[in-house]
């Protein structure tokens, strides 16, 4: 049986030819008993598993699917918000969601503001020692500016707090500098990121960034620390931090928050 | 595109807007399908499960990167195949040594197998016996009722690749759904009794 033989008895099965053609195609595969019988086959077949009903989820198997969908991919409209943690001796961030702002992904960045100390805030802050202080920017929730906040404001963080943050492919800190660089406020480094960069979304987990960008900061230059987004790159998860000295955005510093070292610096 | 296509552009572009009713809408759209699809393919229900989860995890991440050059369905389907073959590789590989290869329909496991997939066993295994390429030809044009241009798409083969696949799947299933009839059956048959 040639290839013609085999489209003819196909187009026959699914009954796709006109009847001109299917008048004639019965005729040349009835004078060959060959082509009748495998038309008969593949009919009979076909026919066999067109009958077998579709299939469909149960309501539990359908819940289960979207909910772990909505939190694999950080979906959650809002996210709760991860509330500030305050530490003795270090200014640290504060995710600029709220409860109000649960559903508004985009204005996804966060600062960490003044200069991190070297000291051992962080290992008292791994080791569950005592809580951490944070002098955190304060955050509209619903505009996503920020302003100089003071500790007495701050609030306690959950242990394992996340926030959801911008999620960038194949972004590189260069690209994220030309997109940021003089930029000072989180809406107008937002706005930057939205007009220049393709994003989607991903969730950043607070405990560990925060540890670990404070591990680092002797190896950062000084300023105030915006984490601009993040993204996944052959199983790592890299943050990008913005760096603003005060006059904007200066410098984009990649961190592997996975193995939390300083991947490469771009000013 | 069709109405449906142009449908999934619009919500792919409200869902990387933020838009969680885009999500919610482009699920209640495919899942079922999809479902259907890794179902047919993987044969186990949980597996199934898995893989549409996959399916829909690898597309929603990659939903930027969708530039609606072909209808956002053939896309989704051929993750979903994509993600069923990977399965089976991975089961292929997990039970090389611990399981046989074929079903056997007289083992009461099994039957609890073609009763979680809600497909009559014999088909079931029949279907079971196909290369993945082979089943997959089957399920989307057979089962799924795609066109053989739509199965060529969603398998990103030509479309005389989908066509022989097809042919030889079917030629296949016929005969082992012959030899799957059960006993009483086949001794009806050949003596003519009833």
């Amino acid at each position: 049986m040639n290839d013609q033989d085999r489209d003819l008895i196909l187009a026959l099965a699914a009954g796709t030819l006109s009847a001109a053609d299917a008048e004639e195609a019965r005729a040349r595969i009835a004078a060959d008993p060959a082509l009748a019988h495998e038309l008969s086959v593949q009919q009979a077949v076909s026919r066999e598993l067109s009958s077998v009903a579709s299939v469909a989820m149960s309501t539990e198997e359908r819940s289960e699917l979207h909910s772990n969908l909505i939190a694999a991919l950080n979906l959650e409209a809002a996210i709760t918000p991860a509330p500030v943690r305050t530490s003795r001796s270090i200014a640290w961030w504060k995710p600029m969601f709220g409860v109000a702002a649960a559903a508004m992904f985009v204005t996804a960045v966060i600062v960490l503001p003044g200069t991190l100390s070297s000291d051992d805030s962080a290992a008292d802050a791994a080791l569950g020692t005592s809580p951490t202080t944070v002098a955190g920017a304060e955050f509209s929730p619903t505009d996503g500016t920020a302003e100089a906040g003071d500790a007495g404001a701050a609030e306690e963080v959950a242990p394992g707090a996340s926030t959801e943050v911008l999620a960038f492919s194949e972004a590189d800190g260069a690209d994220l500098l030309a997109a940021t660089e003089g930029k000072s406020t989180p809406e107008s480094i937002n706005e930057a990121l939205a007009e220049e960069m393709p994003v989607s979304r991903s969730v950043l987990d607070l405990t560990t960034a925060e540890a670990c960008i404070e591990k680092l900061d002797s190896a950062l230059a000084p300023g105030t620390k915006v984490v601009l987004g993040v993204e996944e790159r052959n199983g790592d998860l890299l943050v990008f931090l913005g760096i603003d000295d005060g006059s904007g955005v200066e410098s984009v510093a990649t961190v592997n928050l996975t193995s939390c070292s300083l991947v490469d610096v771009d000013s | 595109m069709t109405d449906r296509a142009d449908l999934d552009v619009e919500l792919i572009q409200r869902y990387l807007a933020g838009d969680i009713d885009a999500f919610n809408e482009l699920m209640a759209a495919h899942e079922d399908r999809v479902f259907g699809i890794c179902l047919r393919m993987l044969q186990d229900r949980e597996a199934a499960l898995d893989a549409t989860q996959d399916t829909f995890l690898t597309v929603f991440r990659k939903a930027d990167r969708y530039r609606a050059q072909a209808a956002f369905s053939t896309w989704l389907y051929r993750v979903a195949v994509n993600t069923c073959y990977d399965h089976l590789r991975r089961r292929k590989r997990k039970r090389a040594d611990s399981l046989p290869d074929t079903h056997d329909p007289a083992d009461p496991a099994t039957e609890d197998l073609y009763e979680a997939v809600e497909v009559r066993p014999a088909i079931e295994a029949a279907l079971s016996e196909l290369s993945p390429e082979f089943r997959a030809a089957v399920v989307l044009v057979d089962l799924q009722g795609m066109s053989l241009d739509q199965a060529s798409d969603t398998l990103a083969v030509p479309t005389g690749t989908v066509k022989s696949r097809l042919f030889r799947a079917r030629k296949q299933l016929s005969q082992s759904l012959g030899n799957l009839r059960p006993p009483s059956e086949h001794q009806n048959g050949d003596t003519g009794e009833r």
